[in-house]
């Protein structure tokens, strides 16, 4: 890694420490309640206690579990989706309308649907992930081959490219980054109403102990398990911008 | 002192008089911790029948989303006092070092709660119900399991305890037949009893292990009620007489009928559902038995002590 990538990094790492110094000094003193946000470092000593107790480490993979499985359905789902709606002008003019009011409307309201459907069961929390992941998806793949720049298409035409080889060498590179920024708010969406559905209905991974500690009221227990969720979204963001890096070496 | 200046002296010290009022009402910022169950009534009745009044009390009254979020605000000083939170959470926040006190006692065992099944199902009372088939209740360690935990354990039962959320979750799951029962809680769901879809097959009075017990309390900010003990106590008196009259007055049960947009014929029953010798605000009985179930529960991490317990209740208000 080079010193200009290293520094960032650094910086971030810094930044956090400050932040969680200030707070820790601010619960001290009483300035903020601790009874509503514990000190840091109570809640870094409440890790050993939930792991323990709820199996904390077990449960960071079943919530992460839940997430790629509900983000893999969102892909294969709704990146040929997003593709079809731009190849067929007419059908992404009529739904491209629907779909955004899909996808600001909360659909994690509809739980109690999807229980009856699925059950108390994990079908249900990767079903209702997969909603609002694959709608942003199949957005954004849509909007990225439409962004394609015409220079580019001329400059594969002028090489009597294929087809075939102009999506796969100049129109898909070029929709990457778009469809990658679908990728990242949907898998942050997944997790999010995943998260929320294990809280809900107290069932499934991180959820459930967030859920659990906080009726236990049990504050640090409660931000340790937060703090498990945000791993989780740092592990997804982390691995998705690997793999648009590898798509995408430029 | 010239006439003039004597004249606007007496003006100015009868306007200040006719302007201020006689007393100040004390204000009380209360939050009732549930919506629907009859006993979240007595605060309205206080509060329109002009008993809160009566006392020198002004007195806002506001909804919480459940137990743990209607006392978190009164943990953080932005509610007063709340009304009929479930017991466990008030011990164990205050085994927490939250500043929380219980007043009173709202409800002693849980005979406002009932189990029940589609009227097709075959399964009568409790004891019909089969290995494997679901007891439900809402969430771990709420009064719900607990109830179900003690129904099981009294009646020697085989069924499985399952987790199905709140009364409109446990309906859809029953009636999608993904579990044998459902639960509710009086007058929930009554509609659906009166229509003859289902057929309760017990209530909570056979929890004969919580008997006695107080399940949800009244409870207070302890930096509040410290500074506001006199207050506290006319809150108390005023929702005692505000509880026998909900009891005693069919207009009260009509209100409550219209505020819940509930039939009248659902409710005009709740007296008896919720019997009123379970509801009297004192005893808060039965502590030691809660302090032992909150650590099973996990709820508290050691048992409390014997000072500790009689530090955590100001019945009526009183020092204990």
């Amino acid at each position: 890694m080079s010193r200009l990538h290293k520094m960032p990094i650094l910086v971030g790492f810094v930044g956090l420490l400050v932040c969680a110094l200030l707070l820790e000094v601010a619960v001290d003193i009483g300035w903020v309640m601790q009874l509503v946000v514990p000190r840091p470092s109570d809640t870094i000593l409440a890790f050993p206690e939930v792991q323990a107790d709820m199996d904390l480490f077990g449960n960071f993979f079943v919530t992460l579990g839940m997430t790629a499985g509900a983000t893999f359905l969102a892909l294969i789902i709704g990146i040929p989706f997003g593709y079809f709606l731009w190849r067929k002008t007419e059908y992404g003019v009529a739904y491209e309308g629907w779909l955004a009011a899909a996808f600001a409307a909360p659909t994690v309201l509809l739980y109690p649907l999807f229980l009856v459907i699925f059950g108390r069961s994990h079908a249900t929390l990767i079903a209702m992930g997969f909603i609002p992941g694959a709608i942003p998806i199949i957005i954004q793949t849509r909007q990225g081959l439409l962004g394609v720049s015409k220079t580019l298409l001329n400059v594969g035409r002028s090489f009597n490219v294929s087809r075939r080889d102009l999506f796969w060498k100049i129109q898909l590179p070029s929709a990457v980054p778009t469809i990658f920024t679908g990728i990242r708010i949907g898998v942050m969406y997944t997790l999010v109403n995943i998260v929320a559905i294990e809280y809900l209905i107290d069932f499934g991974g991180l959820g459930r102990i967030v859920s659990e500690m906080y009726f236990r009221f049990d504050t640090p227990g409660t931000y340790a398990s937060i703090i498990a969720v945000i791993f989780v979204s740092v592990f997804f963001y982390w691995g998705f911008g690997k793999i648009e890096k590898w798509l995408r070496p430029v | 002192m010239s006439k003039t200046l004597k004249t606007m002296i007496i003006a100015l010290a009868g306007t200040a008089v006719l302007a201020s009022p006689s007393i100040a009402a004390d204000k009380v910022r209360l939050v009732n911790s549930t919506k629907v169950v009859f006993e979240t009534e007595h605060p309205y009745t206080a509060l329109e029948e002009g008993i809160f009044k009566k006392r020198n009390l002004d007195v806002s009254v506001i909804h919480g989303s459940g137990g743990a979020a209607s006392l978190q605000a009164v943990l953080t000083g932005s509610q007063d006092i709340v009304w009929g939170n479930g017991v466990l959470g008030v011990l164990s926040a205050y085994a927490k070092g939250a500043p929380v006190r219980i007043l009173g006692s709202n409800i002693r065992g849980v005979p406002d709660l009932y189990w029940y099944v589609k009227t097709d199902s075959p399964i009568k009372s409790f004891k019909d119900l089969k290995a494997g088939q679901e007891l439900t209740y809402s969430r771990p360690g709420s009064t719900t399991n607990l109830a179900a935990l003690y129904i099981k354990n009294a009646l020697g039962l085989k069924a499985k305890l399952t987790s199905v959320g709140g009364p409109s979750g446990s309906r859809t799951q029953l009636m999608s037949g993904q579990v044998a029962t459902g639960w509710s809680v009086f007058p929930l769901n009554k509609n659906l009893l009166r229509e003859g879809k289902i057929r309760i097959i017990g209530t909570g009075k056979e929890a004969a292990g919580l008997n006695g017990v107080t399940i949800r309390v009244i409870a207070a900010n302890a930096n509040w009620l410290n500074k506001n003990r006199g207050v506290a106590k006319r809150m108390m008196l005023a929702f005692k007489e505000a509880r026998a009259m909900t009891y005693n007055s069919e207009k009260r049960l009509q209100t409550y009928a219209k505020r819940w947009k509930l039939n009248f014929a659902d409710v005009k029953t709740a007296p008896q559902d919720t019997p009123s010798e379970v509801t009297t605000m004192l005893p808060v009985a039965g502590l030691d038995k809660i302090n032992q179930i909150a650590l099973e529960n996990k709820k508290i991490k050691k048992l409390l002590t014997a000072a500790q317990l009689k530090e955590l209740v100001h019945p009526m208000g009183n020092k204990p």
